[in-house]
């Protein structure tokens, strides 16, 4: 096995994983991007998944290990109102539950990576969800656009 | 957004008690909003990629405000009023393409020079055409500062510690249970 990522690393492409997967499963024409650059080389309805920072506190006075929430954030960039009203209902389901967290590294040729599952990741508070509007006549990426911001933890 | 919900049981003293609940309440939200506005201002400020020549307007542009409900049973207290704000407020935070009617100006010159706006150079916004002003179109979009969430990060995070550390439970608590008793009753204090 080649290098292996870090959690930070592993919790932004498990929650990307898990919520491409269902998107996948359940919509056809959405585009699911890891960063927000990437929205716009695409044709919209886009989803953009990211690590927006991590939120580190020790799990008791003297402890060496850290308690650390992760706050992903989730841009939606939809065709319509109706569209990203029922994308972004969508995904607020889909993140009330637990899902796979994984250890992610690189195969030893450095051709591939490879996901082993390491127990579970869960939802722990929604920061924000909300639409976003930019300016008053914005360009069509953003004139349907849609703001999910959520805490999770490894368990 | 984030509310506080304090459940009150008992009830049998004066309701004078209650309002000096609410008003240590009160105190310590007001406190928080300062504290989460210089936090904002500061989330700004780290996140600049041209440099600190700038004018700073967004940053000095958040500030706390506080009001109550009419009724004065709900506090209220937000950080960044829009309407004081620049009208790029939104397009810094979220991302995205730059409002249409973008006038304004690179230090180093116009639009006609080729490298102008590149590297660490900062635009100023200015709203008009002429005097060397032009408009400017955007290649790709502004990638997001998220200041609204880092920030919403932070409020959440030292929200409990906060509270535990100025207004003791016990103190609330039991106080609140020498006004309510017998009875349940719910006190809403708003902050954002």
């Amino acid at each position: 096995m080649g290098s292996w990522f870090r959690r930070t690393r592993c919790i932004e492409l498990s929650t990307f994983e898990y919520l491409k997967r269902v998107i996948e499963n359940n919509w056809s024409g959405v585009t699911i991007v890891k960063s927000f650059t990437q929205a716009y080389d695409s044709a919209i309805p886009v989803v953009c998944i990211r690590l927006d920072e991590t939120i580190t506190g020790k799990l008791e006075i003297g402890a060496t290990t850290y308690n650390s929430s992760y706050a992903i954030i989730v841009d939606i960039f939809a065709t319509s109102d109706a569209q990203r009203l029922d994308l972004s209902d969508f995904i607020l389901n889909q993140i009330a539950g637990t899902w796979t967290y994984s250890n992610y590294a690189h195969n030893s040729g450095r051709t591939d990576i490879v996901a082993t599952p390491d127990g579970k990741m869960q939802m722990v508070l929604i920061t924000e969800d909300r639409k976003v509007e930019i300016v008053e006549n914005p360009e069509s990426q953003d004139r349907f656009r849609h703001i999910i911001s959520f805490w999770v933890k490894k368990f | 957004m984030v509310n506080i919900d304090i459940k009150v049981v008992g009830i049998n003293d004066a309701i004078s008690s209650l309002e000096e609940i609410v008003q240590g309440i009160g105190d310590a939200t007001s406190l928080l909003g300062e504290a989460t506005a210089e936090k904002m201002q500061n989330v700004i400020m780290k996140s600049y990629k041209r440099g600190s020549k700038g004018t700073h307007k967004l940053a000095k542009s958040v500030e706390k405000h506080e009001w109550w409900s009419i009724k004065g049973q709900i506090q209220y207290v937000g950080v960044g009023k829009i309407s004081d704000m620049p009208i790029y407020w939104a397009v810094v935070n979220y991302g995205g393409y730059t409002p249409p009617a973008n006038f304004g100006y690179f230090p180093s010159g116009g639009p006609n020079k080729g490298l102008t706006g590149k590297g660490k150079e900062f635009w100023t916004h200015t709203g008009t055409i002429g005097g060397g002003n032009f408009r400017m179109v955007p290649k790709s979009p502004i990638r997001p500062m998220n200041y609204i969430e880092k920030t919403l990060n932070w409020v959440y995070s030292v929200w409990s510690s906060y509270w535990k550390s100025n207004i003791p439970e016990a103190d609330i608590m039991g106080t609140a249970s020498t006004i309510l008793a017998g009875g349940k009753g719910m006190m809403k204090v708003k902050e954002f």
